[in-house]
């Protein structure tokens, strides 16, 4: 009888458990409105980093981050922890590298509870003054 | 407390909001349902508004206003009201990312009307009553400078706006009576060459008023429309993002009048709307209202 109740409540966990991440996204769909690939960008303009981010289900946050694509310096960042099943993102980085420089433009979603993620990538060139 | 049931529903306010789209838009001149006594007074408003803005239909942020006005009426004789309001203001922007808050004094308004008409029965309560109000709004609070961003969240506008406005009363029985409301305000451009766009509201409202022990409980229901046009940067028409649209809304509120204070409670919501495209959704507006009635001097009844 005891294990019988241990074995319910062990399946009753576990149940809950897993209703509670049922929704979360399995894949994302990102697009990225703004820049185009390879737009360049003059010295003391912004980079405008606009577009969205469409998941099957829940998503756990998501991460937009500008980067050198030869060092991988990372410039800067906007990492969100909003759980959603849609994003719509809007930034901008200001433009004052000392040379010509290929800047990644990141966008990185996290799926599920577990971390999984998906991402998308542009780039562009940034020109010094 | 017979010189307030004379006057009927007699206590008014200006509700004058000097961020004109904030994440949504502000509205226009109003003296409200109240518009007809010769009480001075003094008092403290709040409003609250929020608004959610999107973006490719995604929603991108969430704003909310929060404006507490001090504000006054006096009557310079027996047809003249002045109204006047300095707003303090506290706006907050949240997206994704982080949280923006914007406060300060916003732009004071001031707000001179004339009662065209004003018609009263043999016990002298007011059967008809037509006001015309004309204002200005000085650019008193701190501004945005176009294209900044964040502009809608500041306090002010940066510009001198030119406001107008019409109000009618009519009785309907003993309890009850009828309001329509009209305003227009002419906008100014700002140091930066930016303004606004002209917006008119028109308002109707159904009152009814009860005695409740010593005091006057007057509710209302009523509908409200909002039009904006574009705003401009340069004299030339700003397209996409031009602050322009409608927003028609449902409001109702609940007064308690006793004899030297009035409190009030409104609460609009928008049935239909489209701001800057659908971009911007107006949500849930709440107002709160403390007046203080100054009783008129002996002398200035005479006049009367």
């Amino acid at each position: 009888m005891k294990k019988t109740n241990i074995s319910i409540m062990a399946f009753i966990a576990l149940l809950s458990v897993t209703s509670c991440h049922k929704g979360d996204a399995t894949s994302a769909t990102i697009d990225i409105m703004e820049p185009m690939e390879n737009d360049t960008v003059a010295y003391d303009d912004s980079v405008h980093f606009e577009g969205t981010i469409v998941g099957d289900g829940t998503m756990y946050g998501y991460k937009l981050t500008y980067e050198n694509a030869a060092t991988g310096v990372e410039y800067m960042s906007f990492p969100s922890e909003e759980k959603a099943k849609s994003y719509a993102f809007h930034e901008h980085w200001h433009n004052q590298v000392m040379d010509t420089t290929t800047v990644t433009l990141k966008v990185e979603t996290t799926l599920d509870y577990k971390g999984t993620k998906t991402t998308k990538l542009i780039q562009v060139v940034c020109l010094p003054q | 407390m017979k010189y307030i049931l004379l006057c009927g529903i007699l206590l008014s306010y200006v509700q004058l909001t000097a961020c004109d789209l904030c994440g949504g838009v502000g509205s226009n001149a109003s003296i409200g349902i109240f518009a007809a006594n010769q009480f001075h007074l003094v008092g403290w408003r709040s409003q609250f508004r929020s608004f959610d803005s999107y973006l490719y239909g995604i929603k991108h942020s969430s704003e909310v206003f929060w404006q507490n006005d001090l504000t006054f009426r006096t009557q310079l004789g027996r047809k003249v009201q002045v109204y006047g309001a300095i707003p303090f203001h506290v706006a907050r922007q949240k997206t994704d990312f982080d949280a923006t808050l914007i406060k300060g004094i916003g732009d004071a308004n001031v707000l001179f009307t004339f009662a065209l008409i004003d018609r009263k029965d043999s016990l002298h309560v007011t059967n008809d009553f037509l006001n015309l109000g004309i204002g200005i709004k000085i650019p008193s609070g701190k501004s945005g400078t176009y294209p900044l961003e964040l502009k809608n969240l500041y306090p002010g506008t940066g510009s001198w706006d030119g406001l107008f406005l019409s109000n009618y009363t009519h009785r309907i029985g003993n309890r009850f009576s009828f309001q329509a409301e009209a305003s227009h305000t002419l906008k100014g451009t700002d140091q930066s060459s930016f303004r606004y766009g002209n917006s008119t509201q028109v308002s109707s409202s159904l009152i009814h008023n009860r005695k409740l022990n010593s005091a006057r409980l007057i509710s209302a229901i009523g509908i409200q429309q909002d039009w904006f046009s574009s705003s401009q940067f340069q004299g030339q028409t700003l397209v996409n993002q031009g602050n322009n649209g409608y927003v028609g809304s449902v409001k109702a509120s609940i007064n308690l009048l006793s004899f030297q204070w009035l409190l009030s409670l409104q609460v609009q919501r928008a049935v239909f709307q489209r701001l800057n495209q659908g971009s911007i959704q107006q949500k849930i507006v709440i107002g709160l209202n403390l007046n203080y009635l100054i009783k008129k001097k002996q002398d200035e009844k005479n006049k009367h």
